[in-house]
């Protein structure tokens, strides 16, 4: 848990625009760590998690990934260590079959045919969809679909799992077995949300954007409990820790 | 969305490359008989028909299908014979237009109608015993270009999202009171197709993300579940022997 897995120094993003969207973040983030990003619409969260990944080139500053840095070079290795799962399922689901879309990583990683077909085993095992191989992305329901596209991710072996809005458009049943099965996961784990009660019960710490910057960061239930902080933000504190007060 | 309902049958068990190579060059011999060559296209015909009907329940469903592509082989059907020139056996006079039908036009429009039903019904079997995704993991590993076949797996991917967010967007603007079949709605119905057509470039940089992230990088790796072996091997023989002797009586 001490080793630094994710650090950046004085990050600066900005789309063709030329509108900064993220501005001086510099964090670090530990080994086995499980960090909530937080923050109004447009704060910069989905694309510092981006960054991460290297989807997303800063325009200044730097990121390291387990000491790497993030550079075109690296790339490859990268996003062999960084999962990133995409906010809406459909874009994460391209193929015609599960099997083809949790097969998608392994094979770009180059891996011999009977390791794919284990780890696409595997995955699938995970996220509790044994016997979906063959089923097509419009066949699932919201729940099945993002633990289908956990298992895209998954199946790649990341060290780190990146997830932007991840209980987004779920029901309360599959949100619950989202929440069970991300707990579960032996990675790093970043999730940028706006289910602060989501990000509560999964996050041991947070980090708050706003702006592109970085205004509060702490232990879990010590930000959320912050509401004039929060309402500065445009964030409202989870009702379970309103009601726990 | 899988639109296969004979996948599930003997036909259908086979690797899809068996069916691939067994019904591509059948479409191709089909049209290389010699004109007026009737009897061999109807018996290859005639296979391909038995071929769907051993594959027993969905056969006709599938067959059904090709009640869409009917209307096309009837329309050439019915024209050709006034479109060739030759012995006149009748003439239609309608008003100015005066059209003679000939028994070379005749000829040629059982040839192109018999041959446009022996290709329906080839059609018709391989894509009602093979789902799409197996049919283009056959194509790629039997060696077309496999961009080729990723952009194709999308496309049927997200025709049905396309579909729906076009339903969507139609919903949409009929809940506010949009008539659809009023001549003040086309600059309209531009405007949406136009929105739709932008929601999907925005999804497309999205997709192009989610592949990068899992290390694409522009080289396309696919992998088969395949297995082509003794059965697949005895059905080629079996189905391209029978053809040939059908069609050329070798």
């Amino acid at each position: 848990m001490h080793r630094p897995i994710i650090e950046t120094s004085d990050v600066c993003f900005a789309y063709h625009d030329g509108k900064p969207v993220l501005t001086g973040i510099s964090l670090s983030i530990l080994h086995e760590d499980s960090v909530g990003f937080i923050g109004p619409n447009g704060a910069g969260k989905s694309t510092l998690l981006m960054c991460f990944n290297g989807l997303l080139k800063p325009t200044s500053g730097t990121v390291r990934v387990d000491g790497l840095p993030v550079v075109e070079a690296n790339l490859k290795e990268v996003r062999r260590k960084v999962g990133w799962m995409a906010q809406d399922s459909n874009d994460q689901l391209f193929m015609p079959t599960l099997f083809e879309d949790v097969a998608f990583g392994p094979l770009n990683l180059g891996l011999a045919r009977e390791e794919v077909l284990s780890r696409v085993e595997d995955a699938f095992r995970q996220v509790g969809l044994s016997g979906f191989a063959d089923r097509a992305p419009s066949h699932l329901s919201g729940g099945e679909r993002k633990a289908a596209a956990i298992a895209t991710v998954l199946s790649m072996r990341p060290e780190i799992l990146l997830l932007d809005e991840p209980t987004n458009d779920l029901d309360h049943a599959s949100r619950r077995a989202l929440i069970d099965l991300l707990k579960r996961l032996p990675v790093t784990r970043v999730v940028a949300s706006h289910d602060l009660e989501m990000i509560l019960e999964l996050c041991r710490r947070v980090i708050l954007f706003d702006q592109g910057r970085i205004v509060a960061e702490g232990p879990t239930a010590e930000v959320l409990g912050n509401e004039t902080l929060l309402r500065a933000h445009r964030l409202e504190s989870p009702l379970s820790l309103a009601l726990r007060r | 969305m899988h639109a296969a309902p004979l996948a599930t049958s003997w036909l259908g068990q086979l690797d899809a490359r068996a069916r691939l190579l067994a019904f591509v060059p059948a479409l191709v011999l089909v049209n290389l008989v010699g004109r007026g060559e009737l009897v061999p296209v109807a018996l290859a015909a005639t296979l391909f028909l038995g071929l769907a009907l051993s594959c027993g329940h969905g056969a006709l469903s599938v067959l059904s299908r090709g009640l869409f592509l009917l209307p096309f082989v009837l329309f050439v059907v019915v024209t050709l014979p006034f479109a060739a020139e030759g012995q006149a056996l009748f003439a239609l006079d309608l008003g100015p237009l005066h059209l003679a039908a000939t028994r070379e036009g005749l000829e040629l429009a059982a040839d192109a109608g018999l041959r446009g039903c022996a290709s329906i019904l080839a059609v018709l079997v391989l894509s009602g015993t093979t789902e799409p995704p197996r049919l283009f993991e056959g194509m790629a590993s039997l060696g077309m270009p496999r961009a080729f076949v990723l952009v194709l797996s999308m496309v049927y991917r997200y025709l049905f999202e396309i579909a729906g967010e076009l339903a969507r967007v139609r919903r949409a603007a009929l809940a506010r009171a949009f008539r659809m079949t009023s001549v003040r709605a086309v600059p309209r119905l531009g405007t949406m197709a136009g929105a739709v057509l932008v929601r999907s470039v925005e999804r497309s940089e999205q997709v192009n993300r989610a592949m990068r992230a899992r290390g694409f990088d522009g080289e396309v790796r696919t992998m088969t579940r395949e297995r082509f072996g003794p059965p697949e091997i005895a059905f080629l023989a079996l189905f391209h022997g029978l053809l040939v002797v059908l069609l050329f009586g070798v």
